[in-house]
């Protein structure tokens, strides 16, 4: 199997109204960071409305790679929750939303940035909000604000969370539908790209039964410029088969560049027993275990 | 599982370190007192997640935590896995406590019946040169230091090893406090212990 046919999060241009659908939060994280992070380096304004409180989007960007705080300080990059902005108090309505959106496009243009890109988590939606039928008017009306614009918006739903319908309903106002790079997907596993930083992120359980899908994705990954990272930080189970086939990798792409494994304590010491943590290129990073 | 590995450790000069008891004795689950079995499935290439589940919620109720709950979650995948993909294609799994001991214990029929049987899984093609590990599982030892050994176990056996099968099982031996195979009467069965009250490392 390889990549699914949509857009990857890299490839959005400039006047882009994308569709963004995610399975997990580390995976939401993870494309609005690169998001963000090419934004950032094409010298854009950057606006992401999320639940994410400021402290947290700039955590959660800096766990990437992508150092914000720099950009929020001289007001590059801001990371901001609904209220005043798509939300007043628990009623939603499409003309103030496509409002603020206008008022940004402006403020982007007066404060000398060359464009700007807006990411927005649609999780609002899910939540017991008056006015929520205006959502396709207001998906209608940030196509029509961004025709013609060096503006982007990057509209980030949770695919498990929104009803087909809904996500039908908004699908056709959008000019691309992004989704990280899947390789493999089943209840109890997911192999797919991850781009900030770039490389591999497993979640769930892996076993020998899927080793020839994880070998197909490594062989993919490996053939990235620059550093890699295998993010395992939601790999519950790796057996020894597939502990083995990313630490050949690792030894492997090792010999030129940093390969960084993320995963927890329990699985990190699977690969340190086969002595990785000693190959020099190779870093072991294990995290509290979430 | 375990034809070729059994085989395997009655070539003289081979013994494994860990052999806690012969391979003629009977399964020390024989005669357990009553409750001490926590958990008893079966399974096969299709149930290997539920098993983990299953081993995991028990082994943990029996009080193990962290990476000691992980061992014990390891160990039953790799000797159930064992079994899967290179004996009788399911087995049957029991873990039970006693004097302070889990004991995770993987029975299968082997794989009397055919033993030119072709492998239910594709062959490892990713890592070819891994084959050497095949040789250390019952060992205990630094699979770097037992190039050569595939050979010894090849020329003893009728069937070669291969190297998930080897490497699988070399994991246990690394990571439980004992670890013995047995065969007897066509059965093999596998147990690997853990003492509880260890610290998780």
């Amino acid at each position: 199997m390889t990549a699914e046919p949509s857009t990857q999060i890299t490839e959005l241009t400039v006047d882009d109204h994308a569709c963004l659908t995610f399975g997990e939060r580390e995976e939401l994280f993870d494309l609005t960071a690169a998001f963000v992070r090419d934004g950032l380096a094409a010298g854009l304004k950057v606006v992401w409305l999320s639940d994410a409180g400021p402290g947290q989007a700039a955590g959660e960007l800096a766990r990437r790679g992508v150092a914000v705080r720099p950009a929020m300080e001289t007001g590059q990059m801001v990371a901001a929750g609904y209220q005043d902005r798509l939300l007043s108090g628990q009623a939603f309505r499409a003309d103030t939303a496509v409002r603020w959106l206008s008022g940004q496009l402006e403020s982007a243009r007066d404060e000398g940035f060359a464009g700007l890109r807006v990411a927005v988590d649609m999780s609002w939606a899910l939540r017991p909000v008056t006015g929520i039928e205006q959502l396709p008017r207001f998906e209608e009306g940030i196509a029509a604000v961004l025709d013609g614009t060096t503006a982007s918006v990057l509209c980030q739903y949770d695919r498990d969370r929104f009803d087909p319908v809904t996500l039908a309903s908004v699908a056709g106002f959008h000019t691309r539908s992004v989704a990280a790079a899947t390789y493999y997907a089943d209840p109890v596993l997911r192999i797919c790209r991850q781009y900030a930083p770039a490389g591999l992120r497993i979640a769930g359980e892996i076993d020998y039964q899927s080793a020839d899908h994880l070998a197909l994705a490594l062989a993919e990954i490996v053939r990235i410029d620059g550093d890699i990272t295998v993010n395992m930080t939601d790999l519950a189970f790796i057996d020894a088969q597939c502990t083995l086939l990313i630490a050949d990798a690792a030894r492997a792409v090792a010999a030129s560049r940093t390969v960084l494994l993320r995963c927890s304590p329990e699985v990190a010491a699977g690969f340190a027993r086969l002595g990785i943590a000693d190959v020099r290129g190779i870093r072991l990073v294990t995290t509290d275990g979430r | 599982m375990g034809d070729d590995l059994a085989s395997r450790a009655a070539v003289p000069g081979r013994q494994p370190a860990a052999v806690g008891h012969a391979p003629d004795q009977p399964s020390a689950a024989h005669g357990l007192p009553p409750g001490a079995v926590i958990l008893e499935q079966d399974f096969d290439f299709g149930s290997l997640y539920a098993l983990r589940a299953a081993v995991s919620a028990h082994a943990s109720a029996a009080g193990l935590t962290g990476s000691r709950l992980y061992d014990v979650v390891m160990t039953a995948h790799e000797l159930a896995a064992n079994a899967v993909r290179h004996g009788a294609g399911r087995g049957h799994l029991r873990l039970w406590v006693l004097d302070g001991i889990l004991h995770c214990e993987v029975t299968d029929a082997g794989r009397a019946a055919d033993r030119t049987a072709p492998d239910r899984t594709a062959p490892d093609r990713t890592a070819p040169d891994r084959t050497a590990h095949g040789g250390t599982a019952l060992d205990g030892t630094d699979p770097a230091d037992q190039e050569g050994t595939e050979t010894a176990a090849a020329n003893g056996e009728s069937t070669a090893w291969r190297m998930e099968h080897g490497h699988g099982l070399w994991v246990v031996s690394q990571i439980a406090d004992q670890f013995t195979i047995d065969r007897g009467s066509g059965a093999t069965i596998a147990t690997a212990t853990f003492a509880l009250g260890v610290a998780s490392a």
